[in-house]
């Protein structure tokens, strides 16, 4: 049985469908990654799933409990971090674990074992007796995983962690979230950062206008934003400025677009992204897409395009995402 | 072993929440400097009252330096420590930090009771801190024991009803503007209260132990105001409770419950101190029915801005503790009933002859209050206020139906050429209509105007809110 189940899930707020009938599941020591643009319905799942909302409709299982019928019983399984980190800023951070750790009725030597656990797990020793004022977001936001961790829940919810962190702190976050999952924690977390996500996430959940558009590994989803047809992604970079930049890439996506089994073709600055696809039924032979890269590259450069990489290139969530997504908010 | 510390075990029984907030104030500069400030000011009145004693001991100077002491300590326990028990609620609904703390497990009613209870012991190290120089105003003479103890206990319950009051306040705003206006409003009500509490700790130094000694009246009051302090705190932190209640808890049932207790011990208080007392005084039941008619305005004004309707998850609660803004509004005209039924029927026993006037003073005051919440609820859900929601909708709506049924009559007055205060126009006005009900057939007029008026727009609103109950429901 899964840890979680969410079957049909449904919140309006008066004609605003904020959640439209979602429904996944999610298993013990895996991390879902919940991705969707602004105004999704992300955060409002979460808040369901976390016992701060109710639902129009549909039902939400954490180990068998309902969120909406037994809210005091599935609270002690699940740690939410909403996107505000929530310190009191007047507090260091061993006040403000021990504080919480006592609000989850932990007592005497226990909770002082557990603090000290939490604070070794989450690299906050050194910075104990600070004030939370003082500390930068990145740490901020690891006191705020410390404190969602003091009663040892089986489900962490987190609303975008990696948001406004540093590019390290996002490394050190990853890692800590791995961490958790290899001690069979189940992780629900949203980010926009969607490059983070695809690195640590097993599965994962794309949402849009409140309906969930695709669900499930994230290898799957890729495959299928693929499309069926064999197919080779390449990326290239232009040489040059400004204007001059600007007209070569133009040149180029004109060029490119000419070119047979050509599709897909984006710009963005200096760096065009592009499929070379064969048509559906097709059997590819063994090397098919490396052999039509080097005819495509000799075209380039007999045409004088200013290139100076060209590479291979693997899909990634942000791929399966812009596909999914038609980037429509509520 | 480990060996567990007094502290710990105090720290253990006192909850996570007042652990934090008595070492969050105590750190605050604030109190250091109140502490700091209310010692000295002390010191310095105590050596001047020594001084002065050691002048003229036969004069009586008691009263005069309790009332000093008493209006210092008032200062810090009628604003100071509310309006800190304010912002630091505000500051947990602003930082939402009271969402984790609801995850926790603590419920809302304990973090509520946290927050009160750290500010009240607060309040008592500031007292214990003035302690020695009230008692030495009692070693001054012309004070006695009794009456500084009494003075202590009713300022006491009036410091713990404002400390509810601005706990309470913090949680009903959830806007940025809301909260402006809230803070506006709590400094006001808090200023209000610390001048009606120096004012009257004055005069109780000055006349309470002769009052005290000679009227039986006196302490039925002392008592009421004690009663009426702690009743009404306890119903102000059921609301805090119920302002930072989720939508998967039942916000209504505290409330109601505390409100309706209330009502009920109020009535039975009023009713045995008029047989105990037996004073035949027809005012005492007019300003009792006038007095429970504006906190059951201001009380139901709350009630009924709740939400319409209910998640399908109450649907098995019992009827009366279903939330829902219909359910709210049909409590608080029934309270108002039946409170107005004894204060009544106090009159009828007691006053040794009835008068009309002073029937149609306990009768009115009911049915304007009824009119203008129906009207606020009417405003609030049929009128583009709805968009705000419902009880922000409701607070504008009433508070739009008292300016404009005070404002339009007048206007219309001085339009038709006559004084703005033109009773024949004013007769339902909140303010010009229920002043001119003594006055014999217009009395009679307003009277029944404001009956039937109260009786339509009561149904009206009924109506509205059980099709949107049902609406909500489906």
């Amino acid at each position: 049985m899964s840890l979680l189940s969410v079957k049909g899930l449904t919140r309006h707020y008066g004609p605003l469908k904020a959640v439209d009938d979602i429904s996944f599941s999610l298993e013990e020591g895996t991390i879902l990654g919940f991705i969707g643009p602004n105004g999704a319905g992300k955060s409002t799942t979460m808040r369901i799933l976390a016992t701060l909302d109710v639902p129009t409709a549909g039902q939400v299982l954490l180990d068998g409990k309902s969120v909406v019928d037994s809210p005091d019983q599935v609270r002690p399984l699940l740690g939410y971090m909403p996107d505000r980190y929530g310190t009191y800023d007047d507090m260091t951070v061993v006040e403000f674990l021990d504080f919480f750790a006592r609000a989850y009725r932990l007592k005497g030597p226990e909770r002082k074992k557990r603090v000290d656990s939490v604070m070794e797990f989450a690299g906050l020793t050194p910075l104990a007796d600070k004030l939370t004022v003082a500390l930068s977001k990145g740490m901020k936001q690891r006191v705020a995983l410390g404190r969602t961790l003091l009663h040892d829940p089986r489900l962490l919810i987190l609303d975008e962690p990696a948001d406004g962190l540093d590019p390290r702190a996002r490394i050190e976050l990853r890692e800590l979230l791995k961490a958790l999952s290899a001690q069979g924690k189940a992780v629900l977390i949203s980010s926009h950062i969607l490059t983070e996500l695809s690195e640590i996430c097993d599965t994962c959940a794309i949402i849009e206008q409140g309906r969930l558009l695709a669900t499930g590994p994230v290898a799957e989803i890729l495959r299928g934003t693929a499309g069926a047809a064999p197919h080779h992604d390449l990326q290239l970079k232009l040489f040059g400025a400004g204007p001059a930049l600007d007209e070569a890439a133009k040149k180029t996506e004109r060029l490119l677009l000419e070119q047979p089994l050509v599709k897909n073709v984006s710009v963005e600055g200096s760096v065009i992204r592009l499929t070379i696809e064969l048509q559906a039924g097709t059997a590819p032979t063994p090397g098919w897409g490396e052999e039509a890269s080097v005819r495509l590259l000799k075209v380039l450069i007999a045409a004088d395009a200013p290139v100076c990489s060209f590479q291979a290139r693997e899909l990634d969530l942000e791929d399966a995402f812009m596909t999914v997504t038609k980037g429509k908010v509520q | 072993m480990t060996t567990v510390t007094f502290s710990e075990r105090l720290a253990e029984a006192a909850g996570p929440i007042v652990v934090k907030e008595v070492r969050q104030g105590l750190r605050a500069k604030v109190f250091a400097i109140f502490f700091g400030l209310l010692l000295l000011g002390c010191l310095v009145v105590a050596l001047v009252a020594a001084a002065e004693f050691d002048r003229s001991r036969s004069v009586d100077l008691g009263p005069d330096y309790f009332r000093l002491f008493l209006g210092a300590l008032a200062i810090v326990e009628y604003f100071v420590i509310p309006y800190m028990a304010f912002r630091a609620m505000a500051r947990e609904r602003e930082d939402e930090t009271w969402v984790l703390l609801v995850l926790t497990g603590l419920g809302a009613r304990r973090i509520v009771r946290g927050k009160v209870s750290s500010a009240l012991a607060q309040g008592l190290l500031y007292a214990s801190a003035c302690a020695p120089f009230v008692l030495f105003s009692y070693y001054l003479n012309g004070i006695d024991l009794p009456t500084v103890l009494v003075a202590l206990v009713m300022a006491a319950a009036w410091s713990c009803l404002l400390v509810c009051v601005g706990v309470g306040a913090a949680t009903q705003a959830h806007s940025r503007l809301g909260r402006a206006l809230v803070h506006f409003v709590v400094l006001a009500v808090l200023l209000g209260g610390t001048a009606a509490g120096i004012a009257f700790s004055a005069f109780f130094a000055e006349e309470g132990g002769r009052l005290l000694r000679e009227q039986v009246g006196f302490r039925v009051f002392c008592v009421a105001h004690v009663a009426f302090c702690v009743t009404t705190a306890w119903v102000a932190s059921e609301g805090a409770a119920s302002g930072l209640a989720l939508l998967s808890e039942n916000a209504a049932k505290g409330p109601r419950l505390a409100l309706s207790l209330q009502v009920l011990l109020a009535t039975v208080v009023a009713g045995i101190s008029a047989v105990v007392v037996d004073h035949g005084d027809k005012v005492a039941s007019s300003v009792g029915s006038v007095g429970s008619a504006l906190y059951l305005c201001l009380a139901g004004l709350f009630a009924v801005s709740e939400h319409d309707g209910f998640p399908p998850a109450f649907a098995r609660t019992r009827r009366w503790f279903k939330p829902g803004a219909l359910r709210s509004f049909t409590m608080l005209v029934l309270l108002l009933m039946s409170s107005t039924a004894v204060w009544f029927a106090i009159y009828v026993a007691f006053s040794g002859g009835r008068e009309a006037k002073y029937e149609r003073i306990v009768l009115a005051p009911p049915l304007f209050v009824v009119l203008y919440l129906s009207l606020g609820v009417l405003l609030g859900r049929l009128t583009p206020l709805r968009g705000l929601g419902e009880p922000i909708a409701t607070r504008t709506g009433f508070a739009l139906a008292v300016v404009l049924g005070t404002a339009v009559p007048m206007f219309l007055s001085v339009m038709t050429g006559h004084h703005a205060e033109y009773k024949e126009l004013n007769v339902l006005s909140p303010l010009l209509g229920i002043a001119s009900i003594n006055g014999g057939a217009r009395g009679e007029r307003v009277m029944i105007l404001a009956g039937v008026s109260a009786l339509l727009f009561g149904f009206l609103a009924y109506t509205t809110l059980s099709s949107r109950d049902v609406e909500r429901r489906s």
